[in-house]
């Protein structure tokens, strides 16, 4: 190769990126482009942009008190004039808080003047101020004022059997009451139902009796006329009075011709057995103790253990046929284990097989269960004769005996 | 009437720099002390000199990057010492290749410049900014064992077009000893390209 008549290029060959970059670290390095960067500013100053004006002062007085007071109920912001939006593209000045109410949000309870009035009174209309009167229900009862509080407890009316019940002549299921206006209330789900008859309460299904006794009772009842209660502190005295005659009555007593034959005895048990009504009993049953007494469960349950155990023994195989084949599954094992050494004659095998069988027999352990597993022996530190007899057992095709363990490194069992 | 800007007479003193030949440029340096623009000028149109020249006596690029970073500033600090007894790009020349011995010198303290340095070879197909000419990396690979005076002058009169007078200048040597020089490094490319090829 004539280098001096073939041109070859450098091998270097740099991008012109590279050398762009490197002028202009250079130049910064020595602060020397600075006034290239001022003189391009100079020659294209940045143009401002006018900034136009709000187009009107917006009132954001209800926005921020809205923010300040979330509770629904206090606020009293004012609303959010939304016509403002109509006007066109407008600023809202900033805020002095931080939220993340939606301004489009309009708290309607928050709002108190509405210009529509229907919706005034739709708001007004649910209020926290009454909780306790019972919302259409209680306007929905045509009925004359009477002493009668619905929702609240009186005492149920003692019927004594001594009392003279005029019969109802209609259903029995309906009866008048004082005002001769028909009443029909509900108040246990359907299950009982109450009519009032000429001052005669007469339950048709008295599954739940703290229903039962409040609603019934017209207090202008000749039954109750005796008994009638104007303070509640005679409550409970009245009650316990009650209780007290019907303890002393017996308990398959019919307490009132009013009361059907057909009614089950259980119905009569349970209000004997029902504890003084309060305030605010539940409505839910209640459990009563049980009569039984404890040791005649515990009787039961050993007397099911027993019938258990002689269930079991009598669905169990015979003892007899499972003892016989265990028996035999240990004694097919030891035959396997066993070596055929033992079955041989022993006056056919010589007098060194012998001894490696007492050898053997030595090593084995008691249990048969563990007979595969031999101890190693170490043909070394054999006597002679035991030596001799372990070849002839090998000779005899009896036994054969590993040599990778080295065991027999030095024994020649040829010359055996 | 014409009222020009200051603006507008840095751009026409941008052009006029731009225009100027070597010798022009040398005598701008030599008048006074160099300006912001004089000195833009000469960093434009020598840099890539420089480090192609600083690229072929070093070989590896962040070297050659340095060296070549460390003339421009040199040149800016020790512009006033430029007497204008040799041309501006031998005198820059010389700043580079000084600054090429001085980063061999930090990089291997016992160098031997007598010698070659071999191991500057494995850089060739490694190191960036390579082209793809297998014979100019033979080639490249061929001066990196050759003796760094005979790199020296091969590389300024191979690749840079130095005259054996500019490269007397720069290296203050005898033109002979330089020709005589560059032709035993001719000789050893040749066969090191035979025996590379």
């Amino acid at each position: 190769m004539d280098l001096e008549n073939d041109k070859i290029e450098s091998a270097f060959q740099a991008p012109d990126a590279y050398f762009s970059a490197l002028e202009t670290r250079i130049l910064q390095q020595l602060d020397l482009i600075q006034s290239e960067v001022v003189e391009e500013k100079i020659t294209n100053p940045p143009v401002l942009q006018p900034i136009d004006p709000p187009a009107k002062g917006i009132d954001t007085e209800g926005v921020q008190k809205r923010a300040r007071k979330q509770d629904p109920i206090t606020s009293r912001s004012n609303a959010v004039n939304k016509e403002l939006q109509n006007i066109g593209t407008f600023e809202i000045p900033a805020l002095t808080f931080t939220t993340n109410e939606n301004p489009e949000w309009v708290n309607l309870t928050a709002i108190s003047e509405l210009p529509n009035d229907i919706n005034v009174a739709d708001i007004q209309k649910i209020t926290f101020e009454q909780p306790t009167v019972a919302p259409v229900k209680a306007e929905e009862v045509v009925s004359e004022p009477s002493p009668i509080q619905v929702g609240l407890f009186q005492p149920a009316p003692i019927l004594e059997p001594s009392d003279t019940v005029p019969k109802s002549n209609d259903n029995a299921n309906h009866v008048l009451s004082v005002s001769d206006e028909v009443i029909t209330e509900d108040f246990s789900n359907n299950a009982t139902k109450i009519d009032v008859d000429g001052g005669l309460a007469v339950k048709n299904e008295p599954s739940i009796l703290v229903h039962r006794v409040p609603e019934l009772t017209p207090l202008e009842a000749p039954v109750a006329e005796d008994l009638k209660i104007e303070e509640n502190a005679d409550i409970e005295a009245a009650y316990a009075a009650y209780l007290e005659a019907e303890m002393n009555e017996p308990s398959d007593t019919v307490k009132s011709s009013v009361i059907p034959e057909h009614q089950p005895q259980g119905v009569l048990e349970e209000e004997k057995t029902e504890d003084p009504p309060m305030a605010f009993a539940p409505i839910a049953g209640r459990q009563h103790e049980s009569s039984t007494p404890g040791w005649l469960g515990i009787a039961a349950s050993f007397a099911a253990i027993v019938a258990a155990y002689f269930i079991w023994n009598a669905i169990q195989p015979p003892q007899k046929e499972q003892t016989a084949e265990v028996t035999l599954q240990q004694t097919e094992q030891s035959q396997i284990v066993k070596p055929s050494v033992s079955q041989l004659p022993v006056a056919s095998l010589p007098v060194s097989t012998l001894l490696l069988e007492s050898i053997i027999r030595d090593e084995l352990p008691a249990n048969t269960e563990k007979a595969r597993v031999f101890s190693l022996v170490d043909a070394q530190k054999l006597p002679e004769e035991k030596r001799q007899a372990m070849g002839e057992l090998e000779d005899s095709n009896l036994s054969v005996f590993d040599m990778e363990d080295e065991l027999f490194e030095d024994l020649d069992l040829e010359t055996l | 009437m014409n009222i020009q800007t200051p603006i507008v007479n840095e751009k026409n003193d941008v052009s006029r720099l731009t225009l100027l030949s070597e010798d022009a440029l040398a005598n701008e340096l030599l008048r006074d002390k160099p300006s912001r623009l004089l000195f833009a000028e000469i960093v434009r149109r020598y840099q890539k000199q420089i480090y192609y020249h600083v690229r072929n006596l070093l070989v590896s690029h962040d070297d050659a990057d340095d060296a070549t970073q460390n003339t421009l500033i040199k040149i800016w600090q020790h512009a006033d010492q430029f007497k204008g007894e040799s041309k501006l790009r031998t005198w820059i020349y010389r700043i580079a290749t000084n600054e090429a011995i001085n980063l061999l010198r930090k990089r291997k303290p016992s160098i031997d410049f007598n010698e070659a340095q071999p191991e500057m070879a494995d850089l060739i197909t490694s190191d960036v900014y390579l082209s793809g000419d297998d014979i100019a990396l033979k080639l490249q690979k061929a001066i990196c064992y050759l003796p760094f005076k005979q790199k020296l002058v091969f590389s300024l009169r191979y690749f840079e077009d130095l005259s054996y007078e500019e490269i007397a200048d720069l290296t203050t040597t005898s033109e002979s000893a330089l020709r005589a020089s560059y032709h035993h490094a001719v000789k050893k490319l040749e066969i090191y390209l035979g025996v590379l090829g």
